[in-house]
């Protein structure tokens, strides 16, 4: 029995085990080797051993990328999360009309990402921009957003929440598979809607949150095409993030040997966080009767 | 009771009326720009609603490039790899999270590490594995590897599998069902509405991929639309008209499907009768 | 069904035959990569190598487009690594050393030796500095396509507004500090026009510190000497005072606030900014977006006391042939057909400054617009960027130098000395690497 088990499992589980060995083991152990050399991709790699490891981290921009990253992290993965998770459950409202609102919210993650950027500069433009228009209708002196060292890596993050469309479509399947029955259940028990949010929907879509955690942080740990579009960086390097400057130093600089080095770091503080959001999940995520 | 249900249902409709707009300004944004003329361009303020919309853009973004043949091609390569994402993926979610065995999670693990190394310093190996297949210069290598499964949707399969309760696998399995006969039968049908979800990721994934084609096609006949929108930005002047008239034709297959989609996600899991 | 079949048989029979017949005669087929994506210039792109075609039976190009960002190399990197790269490659010209350094770039010459050319003649058609650019440890690595030139445009009708002479632009430093403060208006902290600031177009370290009449490198001694030059601190020096006399977060909401919108709108077309060092393609842009009746007019870049007269710098395009062309020798052939035929072609339908000397002088005699530049080209002080195997650094690096002066990150001389000793490191390692080759 258990070897059938074994056996209907790596049946089942064979298309990507096979892919994983034809397209992709290669790959990363040939960047892991790399990472350990000096390699100009035309020419035959040298080994430097840590050489580039001990480079990195005497490097500026390195940490500089590396900080700016951890912000929008920090950032851009509880935002998200509160954000999707409140829209998703606005638009399971039985409202005649919710399919257009769901269809408007989901939308700017189809629209092509320049001309989101543009509209996004056009918002947050510190003398024209809506933004700032409407906060000095109420009164306030709106901050320079994208051209404020201090407020440039907050502002990305805000605008990164127009993308918030996909994780939204994750978060309403996941109430929708919840049982009505719970909901009626605990409205005879006199429970108040505050009340079902957090001891029913919010148990009960935990797988999605879970695999939400995973994928936003991975995600957000290489953000690369806003701050690239937006602002390129700048000002004085305050939204410069990790992989763009690894994007950098593998194709402008042809240091493929470091930009795999780069990657290889990028992938141990993410294989760290993954593991520590799998690990507490065992407190919070909930999978029913499932084993 | 009635009554504090409008009120509760109105007040639900003011926030949504507020996100939407806000949701609405880039699309908005992308189609007053396609109907500009070239002088209003660059007006400063900028003209909001074009007056009269000039619908020529659209004729000329149809000219700029071979639209239809990259249209032709996108479509392709995204309808090729939803099948090879529908085919591979709930297949491997079934077994990551509906079938125990020894390997379950320590193949799981490494799944999810494959997705936590930047694209750019695997590109290099990954094209000389196609160049050896001999798939260069073909949508193979764009379409190929979703045979092989998505770790993202594989893993997002798993996590809507793993809210199916176990009994009701473990009740066709007494009746004798084959394990893929209950995955087929059971599983799927019940896994709708995440099936549409990834459909609807892969094909705006795929469809919006630029990296990929760019490296592996050297035919500008097959080139696809996410290759076609970057040739409108010039260094000379970029007429940005033309290009939001072509990204706006390009959204419209995203839009149908999106559209088809989210019918079928709200449906649920209908689990009510069975779970009691 | 039988006849079909048969038919079918036939038909693969009869081409068999011919291809055998194709095969005897089949030309070579070298791929041409480029990134142009504007019309003008892709067709006559097109056209030039349409001409080759039909006039050398042996070879035959074919062209592909390859989209993107201009200095996009991840494709061209990505099949040179594979070795199924193109015979020839359309690439920046201030990259070739670097190219040429890491094996990217196969050495163009020894070809055009094979074939049998005359080099120098070849080399006299170009200006001087398109081939000290294509040219790597003594040898031509590339053959120049197009260049470009900076200079100082001006908007006519502010300057009358602000009661200059519209037909006299500045010319020193002293005139366009005056200048920039007449033509700025401020409210508060709030700019709502600006005069000048240095930075903003194609304003660059190498523009001001050439300018300045500054050095950037010593080629005689491999040695970067930027740091080490008082005008080169002086050009910078004087950019950061812009940054605090009108405060740089100030200037930056201000240039900002066109960047988003409608689509981008240059503040300089639509006369919120009177004077900007940008290069000559700005005029098409112009010629095709600006509003009715603008006017604007173009100068040499000023220059200081001690500067340097008709300063500029040029970049452009060339043509290569990657490492690993499978067709080397016919693809050198097509090269230097397609930068002296072809380019006239180009640069004609186009009105692009060609590399190629007579085709820049036949442009700037039709558009006399154009003659400022021939002249700026032709004159003793056009400057190409150093010609050395981490070109893209030195330009990072000096871009993060200035970037920290402005911003108040670092004092100038620190900033400086920071990014030489930085790039310097890497210089030094990678001509050890050449010495040891």
């Amino acid at each position: 029995m258990k070897r059938k088990q074994n056996l209907l499992g790596l049946l089942f589980a064979s298309p990507w085990i096979i892919g994983f060995l034809v397209f992709t083991l290669y790959p990363i152990i040939a960047s892991l080797f790399f990472s350990f050399t000096e390699y100009h991709v035309t020419l035959p790699p040298k080994w430097v051993g840590f050489a580039n490891y001990a480079k990195l981290f005497k490097d500026q921009l390195f940490l500089k990328g590396l900080i700016n990253t951890a912000w929008y992290t920090i950032g851009l993965v509880p935002i998200g999360l509160v954000l999707a998770i409140t829209l998703a459950l606005l638009l399971v409202q039985p409202l005649r009309e919710r399919y257009f609102y769901r269809s408007m919210i989901y939308l700017p993650t189809i629209v092509p990402v320049y001309a989101f950027a543009t509209i996004a500069l056009w918002f947050f433009s510190p003398y024209y921009g809506l933004v700032n228009g409407l906060l000095s209708f109420l009164g306030i002196n709106g901050p320079m957003w994208l051209n404020d060292e201090k407020w440039v890596k907050f502002t990305i993050v805000l605008i990164s929440q127009w993308g918030v469309g996909g994780a939204t479509l994750i978060f309403m399947a996941a109430i929708n598979d919840i049982p009505k029955e719970l909901y009626e259940a605990a409205m005879l028990d006199g429970a108040n809607k505050w009340k079902m949010f957090w001891k029913i929907t919010l148990p009960l879509i935990s797988p999605a949150t879970l695999y939400y955690m995973i994928t936003a942080t991975i995600g957000a740990l290489q953000i690369f095409d806003l701050p690239q579009i937006m602002t390129g960086g700048g000002p004085a390097n305050a939204s410069l993030s990790y992989v763009m400057y690894l994007y950098r130093h593998a194709f402008s600089y042809m240091n493929m040997g470091i930009a795999s080095a780069m990657a290889w770091i990028l992938f141990l503080i993410s294989l760290v966080l993954v593991i520590i959001i799998f690990k507490t999940s065992a407190r919070w995520a909930f999978y029913g009767t499932s084993r | 009771m009635r009554k504090h249900n409008i009120l509760y249902l109105n007040s639900v409709r003011f926030i949504l009326i507020a996100v939407t707009i806000v949701y609405m300004l880039p699309f908005l944004w992308m189609l007053s720009t396609s109907l500009k003329a070239d002088q209003d361009l660059y007006a400063f303020p900028p003209v909001l609603i074009p007056i009269p919309p000039v619908f020529s853009n659209y004729i000329q973004a149809l000219n700029y490039f071979p639209f239809m043949r990259y249209f032709a091609n996108s479509l392709i390569i995204s309808v090729g790899t939803v099948v090879g994402t529908l085919i591979s993926c709930p297949l491997v979610a079934y077994s990551f999270s509906k079938i125990k065995w020894w390997g379950r999670d320590f193949f799981f693990y490494i799944m999810i590490g494959t997705i936590m190394l930047p694209f750019a310093v695997t590109m290099i190996p990954q094209f000389i594995i196609f160049q050896k297949l001999g798939w260069l210069n073909t949508f193979l290598p764009l379409i190929v590897p979703s045979f092989f499964g998505m770790p993202l949707y594989i893993f997002l399969i798993r996590q809507f599998f793993q809210t199916i309760p176990d009994e009701l696998l473990d009740a066709a399995r007494v009746d004798g069902a084959s394990e893929f006969k209950i995955y087929l039968k059971v599983m799927l049908p019940l896994a709708k509405p995440v099936l549409f979800l990834i459909s609807l990721f892969t094909f705006i994934g795929s469809w919006n991929n630029y990296l990929g084609p760019l490296i592996y096609l050297t035919d500008e006949s097959k080139y696809p639309l996410a290759l076609g929108l970057p040739q409108f930005l010039n260094r000379y002047g970029t007429h940005w008209n033309w290009m939001m008239a072509a990204a706006t034709m390009a959204i419209i297959p995203s839009i149908i499907l999106f559209i088809f989609t989210q019918k079928y996600l709200i449906e649920g899991i209908k689990l009510s009768g069975i779970k009691g | 069904m039988k006849k079909l079949f048969a038919s079918i048989l036939l038909s693969a029979l009869l081409l068999g035959v011919f291809g055998i017949f194709a095969y005897a005669s089949e030309p070579v087929q070298v791929t041409f990569w480029h990134c142009i994506v504007d019309k003008v210039s892709k067709s006559a792109i097109e056209e030039a190598v349409a001409k080759f075609n039909s006039t050398h039976k042996d070879i035959h190009v074919k062209v592909v487009l390859v989209p993107g960002h201009e200095t996009e190399v991840t494709k061209l990197m990505t099949a040179v690594a594979a070795g199924t790269g193109p015979d020839v490659y359309y690439l920046d010209r201030f990259t070739v050393a670097q190219r040429a350094h890491f094996g990217v770039l196969e050495p163009l010459q020894d070809y055009l030796e094979e074939l049998g050319v005359d080099i120098p003649a070849l080399k006299a058609k170009f200006f001087d500095f398109t081939i000290k650019e294509a040219t790597y440890k003594g040898k031509l690595y590339a053959l120049p396509w197009d260049t470009d030139a900076r200079v100082l445009y001006y908007n006519k009708t502010l300057f009358k507004k602000a009661g200059l002479d519209p037909n006299k632009p500045p010319t020193t430093i002293k005139e366009l500090d005056e200048y920039a403060a007449k033509l700025t208006m401020i409210k508060g902290n709030r700019v709502l026009q600006i005069g000048f600031v240095p930075w903003r177009g194609q304003g660059w370290h190498y523009t001001w510190g050439w300018a300045f009449g500054g050095k950037f490198y010593d080629p005689a001694t491999k040695k970067l000497v930027f740091a080490d030059d008082p005008k080169i601190l002086a050009a910078l020096k004087w950019e950061v005072g812009y940054a605090k006399k009108y405060g740089i977060k100030n200037i930056d909401a201000f240039f900002s606030s066109y960047r988003g919108g409608s689509v981008p709108v240059d503040p300089f077309m639509i006369s919120k900014e009177a004077m900007r060092v940008d290069g000559n393609w700005l005029i098409s842009q112009l010629d095709a977006f600006a509003p009715k009746g603008f006017e604007y007019g173009i100068a040499p870049i000023p220059y200081p006391e001690g500067g340097e007269k008709n300063s500029t710098w040029a970049g452009g395009w060339s043509l290569v042939i990657p490492k690993g062309a499978k067709h080397p020798k016919e693809a050198a052939k097509f090269l230097v057909w397609m930068v002296t035929h072809g380019e006239e072609i180009y640069a004609e339908k186009t009105s692009h400054f060609a590399a190629l000397k007579a085709a820049t002088e036949a442009l700037a005699k039709k558009d006399p617009r154009q003659k400022l530049f021939y002249d700026l080209f032709s004159g003793p002080n056009a400057h190409c960027r150093p010609v050395i195997p981490v070109g893209a650094l030195l330009w990072d690096k000096l871009t993060e130098a200035w970037n920290d002066a402005i911003y108040g990150k670092k004092t100038p001389e620190q900033a400086l000395r920071d990014a030489q000793n930085e790039v310097q490191q890497a210089l030094d390692k990678a001509f050890k690497e050449e010495a040891s080759k």
